[in-house]
């Protein structure tokens, strides 16, 4: 039976990503494992200058 | 010897042109190698970073300060052996992959697909511009981005606000009398302000425009810079694009380019590329994204993301400009109520 | 004749400005940046700039002015800081500042600077293969999808997801093959990395499965502790043994132990899974031919033995039988203490001899949810009523959370405490607070506490206890009264704190330190017993 893919992961160096607090990534990068952090935010939305441009545009 | 994975078209032809000479290594970073060659600066880059016009880019992660290389060093070009070495180390890019960075030969390689409708391009645009208020370093131009003062002037983009909105008047001008731009109202427009078409004149204005922008800001590439940078993308991307032709592309170019002595050489060199319509990839998969007919909001936020990251504002600076002067083309193709 | 001199009474503003200059010198752009924030950020720092030597910059600088004669000098490919200070002093603190910037913006760049999305951080490492995710609930399920789809796996400590949203995240890893430990996923072991709260635990042959963060870490702890070791300490978030998400990750997990030629036993922790759910466990763990203990926190191990497996009373029982398993021994039931019969009875007969009349119930307060929850399941029969904010009968939901009643026994990672604080294994304050308002509570006999150390807790969580409990104790014994202290250290020898160090300054402060969490509930029950009977 071909190996599953976690099986397959057991078998690698882990290399972590890091969102949100960085206690977690401290916490690694002291132990010296491949780690990086992502300083990560929300993405925006919305569009009201939109309605005002494409009034421009008439 | 340090292999190297990508190379882009523009770096491989010049170092082509070049053969085997002596130059010197103009600055050392963590992660890029800068050589001076004559007037230009060739980039070695650690991997992962983007490609762009000028660079190669390693295929290792490499500390360039720790190999010991030295600002000023001799720095060897063997292009026969496509071999650079500075200090004794030596980069082989013979296994390079080549990439394209000149917006004007990646948009005429593409497979022609279907166009995304101009209304759906501007609401992308609308989209991006509302990620980099948000997600930007509002410490160079972004702030001249923002119409409702949600996000404060700095000494610099106050410096700067009288002068690009003179550099938006030039370029609007400029656009609305294209060939390409054709409108119902255009020649309404010449007839109603003659002078306005004179624009021969109106480049002359636009380059000490952008003249009074050059070199002004915060960062290894002046905000300025960068932003000058972005309308340069924006505007071969339109050219790029059919929408304004390349020779106004490359006339509001040459404006730009004209003054990168008043900047530093790495800034500069980046402005000179810029002119031409040579960009980084980043640069180029942001723009070709927003005009693709099939472009999800989360696709093109990736793509707007990794041009974000660039240094510490100098990606919210090209996006500014970028944004700059699109909206400069939508004011440009639109008629003014009277 | 006095004379007196006038001195002018006017205090004169100092304005200093000084420039410091690299010819030909390039900083990258983060470097830049970070110099230009730490200078404003500095007391008697009016003004700052910083940047290449440009004519316009020179300009700028002119405007606001911080120009001179050398600025004036300088080309565009050189580089300047120019700072504007109140006093002399001000100025070469900034220098000062500038020059260590400086010399070590190479640790800064790297350090400081955090990549702002997934996406660049792969284009930093695009080898990236295990995401720990703590974004606030409301984005949580979005970024864990983001991270699926470009093939990482997943642990979800955030909590606040909706379990649709569980449902969906799981099925999208299972059908990829990738790990989604979570949500509220606090403790994993993967390829010997401790993640997130995680101990410091020796390599072995003894793989885990556990719905329960605090769980895991004590079985781990133990399993160390007895010079055993783990392949892998998975976790899968506590809902995901319910009928809804049918243990789509434990049984992944599970499969994947099974099939880990390193793995030779197999402990499964969880609380009681769903009927369907459990049955489907139990097989596969049957069918999967490794030797298992299956402990079902507060079930009925009887259910486990039917299927042929080895079942388990407590956290600490599991893990003395998984070890056992792993040695090729007999596993053997444990209820007992590791300091014999002989004086577990002497302590409880001490420990009674001095309370007043009116000392007769227990307070549990822990950080660990899970030995909180394992407190009360081991306690009910004999006590009856606990009350808790997590409660095992409804009816013993604690009204008011600050004031204990009767037996009580309260999870301090809870929401309702961990609003808008850090975790209680963090930031000790709140449950110290706790301990030492306790003392002038006249009827608590005993308190128990959990004291886990390794990863994600603080420095030094058995002073802040200690401590606390001293000053309890003061209280109570000058209102003629003595509480016993049991507590018990959840850890390793390699965890930063120490293992001994962390018990031996339990101990120091008059504390009955006790093994793990299992025995020291039992010693309480011992004490309890002896009251009754009094």
């Amino acid at each position: 039976m071909a190996k599953s893919r976690l099986n397959e992961l057991f078998e690698k160096e882990l290399i972590i990503v890091s969102l949100g607090v960085d206690t977690f990534y401290q916490d690694m990068k002291k132990q010296g494992f491949s780690t990086i952090h992502v300083d990560w935010k929300p993405v925006a939305g919305g569009n009201e200058k939109l309605a005002n441009m494409l009034s421009l545009l008439e | 010897m340090i292999k190297c994975s990508d190379i882009s078209a523009e770096a491989l032809s010049f170092l082509g042109a070049m053969e085997k000479r002596d130059f010197s290594v103009h600055s050392v970073f963590a992660h890029a190698l800068n050589i001076q060659c004559g007037d230009d600066l060739i980039t070695i880059l650690s991997k992962g970073r983007d490609v762009f016009p000028l660079s190669i880019v390693s295929a290792e992660e490499t500390d360039f300060e720790e190999l010991g290389i030295r600002q000023g060093g001799l720095c060897e070009v063997s292009f026969s052996e496509k071999r650079i070495t500075a200090s004794d180390v030596s980069f082989d890019f013979s296994d390079a992959g080549i990439t394209d960075c000149d917006i004007l030969i990646v948009g005429s390689k593409k497979i022609s697909s279907e166009k995304a409708k101009p209304e759906d391009v501007f609401s992308r645009i609308s989209v991006i511009e509302k990620f980099v208020l948000q997600n930007g370093n509002p410490g160079g131009v972004l702030p001249l981005l923002c119409t409702d003062g949600s996000v404060q002037q700095n000494i610099w983009s106050a410096f700067l606000k009288g002068r690009t909105e003179d550099l938006e008047k030039d370029i609007i001008r400029v656009f609305r009398c294209d060939n390409k731009l054709i409108t119902p109202y255009t020649e309404e427009i010449f007839r109603a302000s003659p002078e306005d078409c004179s624009v021969c004149d109106r480049f002359v204005l636009m380059e000490n425009h952008f003249g009074k922008i050059t070199g002004a800001g915060p960062g290894l590439t002046p905000s300025g810079d960068d932003f000058i940078t972005g309308v340069l993308a924006a505007v071969f991307t339109l050219a790029s694009e059919g929408l304004i032709t390349r020779e106004t592309a490359g006339r509001i170019g040459e404006c730009a380019a004209l003054n990168v002595k008043k900047t530093n050489t790495i800034s500069g060199s980046f402005i000179k590329q810029a002119s031409r319509g040579c960009l980084s990839r980043s640069i180029i998969e942001l723009s070709l994204s927003l005009f693709k007919a099939d472009c999800s909001e989360n696709e093109l936020l990736s793509k707007a993301t990794r041009v974000l990251d660039f240094g510490s504002s100098s990606g919210t600076d090209i996006l500014t400009g970028f944004l700059f002067a699109s909206y400069a083309f939508y004011k440009a193709y639109s008629v003014s109520k009277r | 004749m006095n004379t007196a001199f006038d001195f002018p009474t006017m205090k004169e503003e100092m304005q200093v400005v000084k420039l410091e200059i690299r010819k030909n010198a390039y900083y990258d752009s983060v470097t830049l940046m970070i110099i230009s924030k730490d200078l404003k950020k500095l007391p008697g720092v009016k003004e700052a700039l910083v940047g290449m030597g440009t004519d316009l910059n020179k300009e700028i600088s002119h405007n606001i002015k911080l120009n001179s004669p050398e600025l004036d000098a300088i080309t565009g490919n050189d580089f300047f800081v120019a700072v504007e200070c109140e006093t002399e002093d001000v100025m070469k603190t900034a220098i000062a500042k500038v020059d260590e910037l400086l010399n070590k913006k190479k640790e800064i760049s790297i350090a400081n600077y955090y990549p702002p999305t997934l996406e660049s951080a792969l284009k930093i490492d695009p080898d990236l293969n295990l995401a720990l995710i703590s974004v606030p609930g409301k984005y949580a399920a979005g970024v864990a999808h983001e991270c699926l789809d470009k093939d990482i796996n997943v642990m979800l400590f955030s909590d606040n997801v909706s379990l649709e949203d569980e449902k969906k995240l799981k099925e999208k890893a299972v059908a990829k093959g990738l790990l989604m430990m979570g949500p509220d996923c606090g403790t994993a072991i993967v390829n010997h990395v401790p993640l997130a709260f995680a101990n410091v635990v020796s390599k072995g042959d003894i793989g885990i499965v556990a719905a329960s963060g605090t769980g895991l870490q004590e079985v781990t702890c133990i399993i160390d502790q007895m010079g055993a070791g783990i392949t892998q300490a998975l976790g899968t978030g506590g809902r995901d043994l319910k009928d809804e998400i049918g243990g789509l990750m434990y049984n992944m997990e599970l499969d994947a132990l099974i099939n880990d030629p390193s793995t030779k036993v197999i402990l499964c922790i969880a609380k009681p899974p769903g009927k369907d759910t459990q049955t489907k466990m139990l097989k596969k763990i049957k069918d999967g031919g490794k030797p298992a203990v299956v402990f079902f926190i507060g079930g009925n191990p009887q259910e486990v033995e039917d299927m042929g497996l080895v079942g388990a009373v407590s956290l600490e029982d599991s893990a003395r039988k998984i070890v056992a398993l792993s040695r090729g021994e007999t596993p053997v039931t444990f209820e007992g203490f590791d300091i014999g019969e002989e004086a577990a009875e002497k302590f409880v007969k001490d420990e009674i001899a001095k309370y007043a009349p009116t000392q007769k119930y227990f307070r549990g307060f822990y950080s660990g949810g899970t030995l909180c929850d394992e407190a009360i399941k081991i306690m009910i029969h004999q006590l009856g009523d606990i009350y808790s904010n997590i409660p095992l009968k409804p009816e013993n939901q604690i009204e008011n959370k600050d004031i204990s009643r009767e037996h009580t026994c309260l999870d301090f990672g809870d929401d309702e405490f961990t609003r808008g604080r850090p975790h209680p294994m963090i930031d000790t304050s709140i449950r110290v607070e706790r301990i030492i308002r306790e003392g002038n509570d006249p009827e608590v006999a005993i308190v128990v506490l959990d004291c886990v150390i390794g990863y994600g807790s603080c420095d030094d969580p058995a002073t802040d206890l200690a401590e606390a409990m001293v000053k309890a104790q003061k209280i109570a014994e000058s209102q003629g009264r003595h509480i016993t202290y049991i507590a018990s250290v959840c850890g390793t020898e390699k965890d930063f704190q120490g293992l001994t160090k962390s018990r031996d300054t339990l101990r120091n402060s008059g504390a009955m330190v006790m093994p793990n969490n299992a025995q020291a509930i039992h010693l309480a029950m011992k004490i309890l017993k002896e009251l009754e009977n009094r």
